[in-house]
């Protein structure tokens, strides 16, 4: 079983394992490796069979949920020890700090809006960009020029919303936790952090940023914090079930083949330090 | 004809008029479009339609009013744009409509409903200012719905 732990408190050894088995998984030239995540996302990101399974529906938390785990498996694969780190950007705040150093994701895109040039990331020929809506093959990122960091009273906020969702389950639900978590409603805890690292991070490749599996890893502990202290039962997930093209508790996400309610209770395989 | 043909041949009048701004590497005047297809073209005359260069890069939009299937092209390149709608506020049963792409993914513009509004053409800056010296590649024409 693993922990996942703040980005901010791994050691040396952990940051620079865990890079390594990230470059691992983009090196690799069959199966699922890191580009297969990054194109899946992007098949996703819409409607497909008629269920918006990844965003905008409540499904997008156990679809990320899922997403992260099988990313983590797959690093797993290379290094059991690694466990995917998550960043607490309430508390760290900076583009130059954790988790943004150089030894572990590196920092700003150069001139603000170009590619990343500090870290194992930075440049085509230590990290290249093959499946994306736009044309470089360098990462890049513009920070801090859109979006914005949440607080931590706008997470507080958040997980004291007692209903996970609610119809038309959609990014137009106007109440429950899930849209305001994912960014349909006010505060956003989601999408304004793609927003604020942008580059890649806001387009709909965004996992061809590593920072992707440290913000979305942030977001599923949300939701476990949330889930901890309102139950790991499939009753605190919603729809229960009969809303055609959604993705109900008992229904199958795509393309994993795992059932919603399989996912709701993690903490069989991993927990949060 | 159904809706759907309806819309696979304006998809097509809409493909052949980009081949054609392509091959005149983007110097199509609006009245060679029109030529190009008339028929397609008047069926989506939209007011806010545009036409224009910003920032050294060709924008183009379409407004669908019908099914908002908006199209928007940069630099000839197709981009994957999709509607949203989005709660007015908690306390409302309303809702606005927007419009987000595969390049601003989790910035959704409000896209105006009347006549004569920009919403789809600030979408349209915003990913050029994104782009910078980039082009959209074939991915960014993802299929949304
Ligand atoms: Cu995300």
């Amino acid at each position: 079983m693993g922990t996942r732990k703040n980005a901010a408190a791994l050691t040396a050894a952990e940051k620079s394992n865990f890079v390594a088995a990230v470059k691992a998984l983009k090196a690799q030239t069959t199966g699922r490796n890191y580009d297969w995540f990054v194109r899946v996302h992007m098949n996703y990101f819409g409607t497909v069979d008629g269920h918006n399974y990844a965003h905008m529906s409540p499904s997008f938390l156990p679809w990320h949920r899922q997403f992260l785990l099988e990313l983590e498996n797959a690093l797993k694969g290379f290094n059991p020890a690694v466990d995917l780190p998550y960043w607490n950007w309430t508390a760290n705040r900076s583009t130059t700090g954790a988790p943004f150093t150089s030894d572990f994701m590196g920092g700003n895109g150069s001139g603000g809006n170009g590619s990343v040039t500090s870290g194992p990331f930075a440049g085509a020929a230590n990290w290249r960009i093959n499946v994306s809506a736009t044309s470089s093959t360098s990462l890049r990122r513009a920070m801090a020029q859109r979006g914005s960091l949440p607080t931590a009273s706008d997470v507080d906020g958040v997980m004291s919303v007692s209903t996970y969702d609610v119809s038309p389950w959609s990014s137009a639900s106007r109440s429950g936790m899930r849209n305001r978590l994912e960014g349909g409603l006010a505060p956003d805890l989601h999408g304004r952090v793609h927003n604020w690292i942008g580059g890649h991070m806001a387009q709909i490749d965004s996992p061809n940023d590593p920072v992707f599996f440290l913000h979305h890893c942030n977001i599923d502990r949300l939701w476990s914090r949330w889930q901890t202290s309102r139950g790991f039962d499939a009753g605190r997930y919603a729809p229960g079930g009969n809303v055609s093209n959604v993705v109900d508790v008992n229904e199958t996400l795509a393309p994993f083949g795992t059932t919603v309610s399989s996912t709701l209770d993690h903490r069989g395989t991993y927990t949060y330090a | 004809m159904t809706d759907i043909s309806r819309r696979d041949v304006f998809r097509h009048g809409a493909a052949a008029v980009l081949v054609t701004a392509t091959a005149f590497g983007y110097v199509t005047s609006s009245s060679s479009v029109g030529r190009t297809g008339s028929r397609e073209r008047s069926a989506a005359a939209d007011p806010r339609d545009f036409e224009e260069v910003y920032k050294g890069k060709k924008i183009k939009g379409e407004h669908d009013r019908a099914n908002g299937q908006h199209r928007v092209h940069i630099n000839g390149r197709k981009l994957g744009v999709a509607q949203v709608q989005l709660p007015v506020s908690p306390t409302s049963t309303e809702t606005f409509t927007a419009v987000i792409s595969t390049v601003n993914h989790f910035e959704p513009v409000p896209l105006d409903e009347t006549n004569n509004r920009d919403g789809l053409k600030k979408l349209a800056k915003i990913v050029v200012d994104q782009l910078g010296d980039q082009e959209l590649t074939r991915d960014a024409d993802h299929h949304h719905h």
